[in-house]
């Protein structure tokens, strides 16, 4: 990085999407750890701006001093007596901030032998939180599908914010695997049934070394739902995937911001055209389906926190006419949305008290104007990751963020999955495990073989990919529990264990063991302590004397954990 | 413009979801076995779009009720209650929801010489011919005692009766017979039934429809009515079919109830032992998680799921043999209206006491290519519904039962060139039973004039309807339960009045 020039930095203002990127924001907080008379320790915040190439720059007196990979640097380059003056750019790739504000330190006099006083040491900065791995679990199954052991022992003790960083920044992988999903015996092909495409999907969710990717991808397809129900085709559902996850996937696109998003959404997807009609939508009659869905369910509700309407009736019609024109062509496969201007309505249209001959970019760009845009979105994230409810501090500030930043998700992620609230009620969670969550999980921990049972059980407990029960996506929260759907959840588990290889009988096994084994098996998952004294006094009370007994109560005592009611909570 | 592929759907799946129309944030408080009552006649299979065993079992347990009360009930004093009510049957009536906003002028067809010509113009592509379907074109024939005024679409008529249903018994025309209110007249037509000023919104025009008020209400219309005229221990009064509880039955404190299913084993471990699976008779996963139920939690999360793991256990141990019970006959195949209407039959002749269910049926929202999309819904509709009548009569119990059937806003008068309709106001209400007073029930107000969204004016509040249900066949004090009324009534092409011949069974 170093010996870059200034030019070198500044050089590519527009990124390859012929948008204007706006540069990272610059570090805060900019104070002093140690001052002596031959080192000045400065350090900062870290600038929300996270892409994985963000560095910063040391400046002193104005010039350029050193570059700094963490959000430290110690300068020993320094004069007795002397006035300096510190301030520090961030840099992402080939763009930089403004500088911070300037730091002023002087450094103290040299001592002569007979006055050698050592100053007093300044207090070590105290260390970041570090995770316990309470908070390890936790953060992987808010933004992930549950941890392993090796990524407990890869987190525990390290910084909360270098979790958070890796989720929002680092590229997914997948951990190969000996056992391929099969469907009744066959390598799947997504396109081939409804479920191998399911399948598709889940087998990523379980493999993914950064299971963010593949959660916030999911929350696009609860968010831009569309279902498979009404008839829309394979290909087209995993472009629509495939695109949702680019807005997802911040390794490969840091600067992802939902205005881009929602323009695809309006006017490139094949899956979400025909879901919505949109492909009908022309001049000469327009259909409100897309448009209507598009205010209330994508971008801004129907009211606005003072319970007034976020639009009118002519409004959708007019956005409607604004988004005419964007047709499929049924010869491609996936069909491909394609404009043709002689079914656009050009024509002067009042949206939202503006009149402008507005087209769909337009349209999109006004209704995301809107003061109701940013805290709908905002709110809607935060409920897929934290359970408590938003507090008004946390909405203003993440508003704030996901508005300086142009609408980019990244800055806003991170923040979420900064608050503090995410850790709330760590020692009792409060918030039910999706279907999919859950089942992934369940994966996940048993190391099963991915086949039709469980999609099949996925059904049960109301929530398959590309399957949602209508547009606005499933509702999620306590609905999720039924006394029919906690029958499905628990049956997960005798399903999963009856694709997998068979137990082995260990004759010697105390009860205290077999309890161990058990829940070592299962990944050593949350569990009350009341659960557990339960569970316990299960496995010493269950018969043990024939092999047979012995199994059973391996077997019951994973069903029970997994999938008792403990199982279903994050 | 590029033809849709043939199996893309052209219109806004959201209305398929039962969902929408369903409180999501009310729990069942207890589990309610049913005895003398199997769902064994309903098939076992994987097919989602079908009323199996298997989709009935997501939602509930062991023929058993959800139940929706503010407190939880004491089994005896139930059956008490039940067994009190059975004899003799008090009117019920069966509340049947098309989501998507049914476009009603395609089922009942304008007619009349100035309107014809009018509907004619407005829908070059979607519209009915007149007479019998010919030449590609579906074909719509005229009703009786509505002074030439209207016409059946073709689609809901019988086949003796010209139609193309192909059901030689059962149609709208076979329900609505001569249309005179008399005994062979089962069937009253209310089209530009609504309320205005319109909103087009799916989900706020639902809302309005079940809350029985211009206005989202805490309470469905049908609730409050058990509120209180129903039974404060009797959760089978109001029976929703199907997984959730319809918005419409939504109560303060009265009982109601989702009817689930057959009979599932619960929670089980591995069956089948052998090599995956060990001594099925060492460890019982009910007893286990019945405990692990009661364990107290500090968060609604939790406890809402403990709740929910206990109660399903609760199956095990209250459920009673249950015994067969044969399904009605002649409904069409395959038919999602019919597993559901089959279901309402078996339940309403069970004696539960049962005032009030509601069954929901999506697909309407027909935004392009209305003719393949919801003609073949008109065949099956129309089908159903006689066939539905017939097994009412079958079981003696036709004369306390009405059906109503809305949705919750109608289409525009003119097509949209997708082959389809938008949003709209003025549907169609019908209602159906031995003792409605069948005919032409609410005035159509031609296409001569059309509101500022280019739908039919709307003469008829559907809380007209509502009012008069109250008032003439369940019983009560309709303004105590329809706040804004009272509404006019309604009113009728003959000269009759109100919409139910026989006000003898009503309840006290």
């Amino acid at each position: 990085m170093a010996g870059l020039t200034r030019r070198e930095l500044i050089k590519h203002k527009h990124g390859r999407s012929g948008v204007h990127l706006r540069p990272p924001s610059p570090p805060e907080h900019l104070h002093s750890l140690t001052v002596t008379s031959s080192l000045v320790s400065i350090a900062w915040r870290r600038s929300h701006d996270h892409g994985p190439r963000v560095h910063y720059e040391v400046l002193r007196n104005g010039r350029h001093l050193a570059h700094a990979r963490t959000a430290r640097f110690d300068d020993h380059r320094v004069t007795p007596g002397t006035a300096y003056r510190y301030a520090v750019r961030t840099i992402d790739g080939d763009r930089h901030s403004k500088r911070s504000r300037i730091l002023f330190i002087t450094t103290p006099a040299a001592l002569t032998a007979a006055t050698v006083v050592p100053p007093p040491p300044s207090p070590p900065p105290a260390p970041p939180p570090a995770l316990t791995q309470a908070m390890v679990d936790r953060l992987f199954w808010r933004a992930g599908f549950g941890p392993n052991d090796a990524e407990r022992s890869q987190w525990t003790g390290q910084p909360i914010a270098d979790l958070v960083e890796f989720f929002v920044s680092a590229a997914n992988t997948l951990t190969p695997t000996a056992t391929p999903p099969s469907y009744y015996g066959s390598p799947i092909d997504p396109l081939d049934s409804d479920d191998e495409l399911q399948m598709e999907w889940l087998d990523t969710m379980q493999r993914s070394t950064n299971p963010f990717v593949e959660r916030l991808t999911f929350f696009w397809h609860r968010h831009f739902a569309v279902s498979k129900d009404a008839g829309i085709d394979s290909p087209s559902l995993l472009a629509y995937r495939d695109r949702l996850r680019r807005y997802a996937d911040f390794a490969t696109t840091p600067t992802a911001s939902f205005s881009n998003l929602a323009l695809e959404m309006t006017t490139q997807d094949s899956a979400m055209s025909q879901y919505l009609t949109g492909f009908l939508n022309v001049k000469y009659a327009p259909n409100e389906n897309y448009a209507r869905e598009f205010m209330e369910l994508f971008t801004l509700g129907v009211t606005d926190a003072n319970g007034n309407p976020n639009y009118s009736q002519s409004d959708v019609h007019n956005v409607a006419r604004a988004f005419t024109g964007y047709q499929l062509d049924f010869s491609m496969t996936p069909p491909v949305v394609t404009f043709t201007p002689d079914v656009a309505d050009t024509g002067v249209k009042t949206i939202l008290g503006q009149t402008s001959a507005f087209d769909a970019p337009g349209a999109v760009a006004l209704i995301l104007s809107q003061p109701s845009h940013a805290p709908f979105l905002v709110t809607e994230l935060w409920n897929e990751f934290i359970a408590a409810p938003i507090p008004a501090d946390a909405l203003a500030s993440l508003t704030s963020t996901y508005l300086q930043s142009g609408t980019q998700l990244q800055p806003l992620l991170h923040g979420i999955l900064s608050h503090p609230l995410i850790f709330d009620s760590l020692d009792e969670p409060a918030m039910i495990k999706s279907p999919v969550v859950y089942t992934v999980g369940v994966l996940r921990a048993t190391g099963a073989p991915l086949e039709a049972v469980q999609t099949d059980a996925l059904a049960d407990m109301l929530q398959q990919p590309y399957h949602p029960p209508n547009v606005a996506g499933w509702p999620g929260g306590l609905a999720w529990m039924t006394t029919g759907t906690s029958i499905a959840r628990f049956s997960l588990i005798p399903e999963c264990q009856g694709v997998m290889a068979a137990l082995t009988d260990v004759p010697s096994e105390t009860p205290d063991q077999a309890y161990a084994r058990a829940y070592a098996a299962c990944g050593s998952p949350w569990l009350s302590d009341t659960t557990q004294a339960v569970l316990r006094t299960l496995a010493a009370s269950a018969p043990a004397t024939r092999a047979s007994q012995r199994l059973e109560r391996q077997y019951a005592l994973r069903s029970l954990i997994l999938g008792g009611p403990d199982g279903q909570v994050m | 413009m590029a033809d849709a592929p043939p199996d893309a759907a052209t219109r806004c799946t959201d209305c398929e979801a039962i969902a929408l129309a369903t409180v999501q944030d009310r729990r069942a408080s207890q589990l309610l076995p049913i005895p003398r009552l199997a769902m064994a006649g309903f098939a076992d299979g994987r097919d989602s779009a079908a009323l199996t065993r298997r989709r009935l079992m997501q939602f509930g347990a062991a023929g058993l009720a959800s139940v929706y009360a503010p407190r939880l009930l004491g089994w005896q004093s139930v059956w008490e209650s039940v067994v009190a009510e059975a004899t003799p049957m008090p009117n019920a009536v069966v509340v049947l929801y098309l989501a998507g906003g049914q476009d009603g002028l395609n089922v009942i067809v304008p007619n009349s010489s100035i309107d014809y010509p009018l509907y004619s113009q407005m829908r070059p592509m979607i519209g009915r011919i007149q007479g019998p379907s010919a030449g590609g074109k579906v074909g719509s024939l005229p009703i009786p005692t509505t002074g030439g005024e209207l016409a059946f679409a073709s689609p809901t008529v019988s086949a003796t009766g010209g139609g193309d249903n192909g059901d030689p018994s059962y149609g709208f025309d076979t329900l609505y017979g001569t249309g005179d209110g008399g005994p062979g007249s089962k069937l009253a037509l209310l089209p530009a039934t609504d309320y205005t000023p319109p909103n087009l919104s799916h989900f706020t025009s639902q809302d309005y429809w079940f809350s029985g008020a211009l206005d989202s209400l805490s309470t469905g219309w049908l609730g409050r009515w058990l509120d209180l005229y129903g039974s404060p221990t009797n959760p089978l009064q109001g029976i929703s079919i199907g997984y959730s509880l319809s918005k419409t039955l939504l109560s303060a404190a009265a009982p109601v109830c989702t009817v689930s299913s057959l009979s599932s084993t619960g929670f089980a471990l591995n069956a089948g032992g052998g090599a995956n699976g060990g001594d099925s008779r060492a460890v019982n996963p009910n007893t286990v998680l019945a405990q692990l139920s009661t364990l107290p939690a500090g968060n609604a999360s939790l406890a809402h799921t403990r709740d929910a793991y206990g109660l399903a256990v609760g199956v095990q141990q209250q459920i009673s043999a249950l015994s067969s019970s044969t399904l009605g006959s002649g409904y069409p195949a395959n038919s999602y209206l019919a597993d559901q209407l089959q279901l309402a039959a078996v339940l309403l002749a069970a004696g539960f006491g049962t005032r009030v269910i509601t069954i929901n049926w999506g697909g309407f929202d027909t935004h392009g290519d209305q003719i393949a999309t919801q003609d073949p819904q008109l065949v099956e509709l129309s089908r159903c519904l006689g066939a539905f009548q017939a097994d009412l009569a079958a079981r003696g119990i036709d004369g306390q039962v009405a059906t109503l059937m809305f949705s919750e806003f109608g289409r525009r008068a003119s097509d949209n060139a997708s082959g389809g309709t938008d949003h709209g106001a003025g549907g169609l209400m019908m209602a159906l039973g031995t003792n409605v007073r069948g005919g032409y029930a609410a005035p159509f107000p031609g296409l001569g004039t059309l509101d500022s969204s280019g739908s039919v004016l709307v003469p008829t509040d559907f809380r007209s309807v509502y009012q008069e249900t109250i008032a003439s066949w369940l019983g009560g004090d309709p303004t105590a339960v329809l706040p804004g009324g009272p509404f006019p009534a309604i009113s009728r092409y003959d000269s009759g009045t109100g919409l139910f011949d026989d006000t003898s069974g009503l309840f006290t």
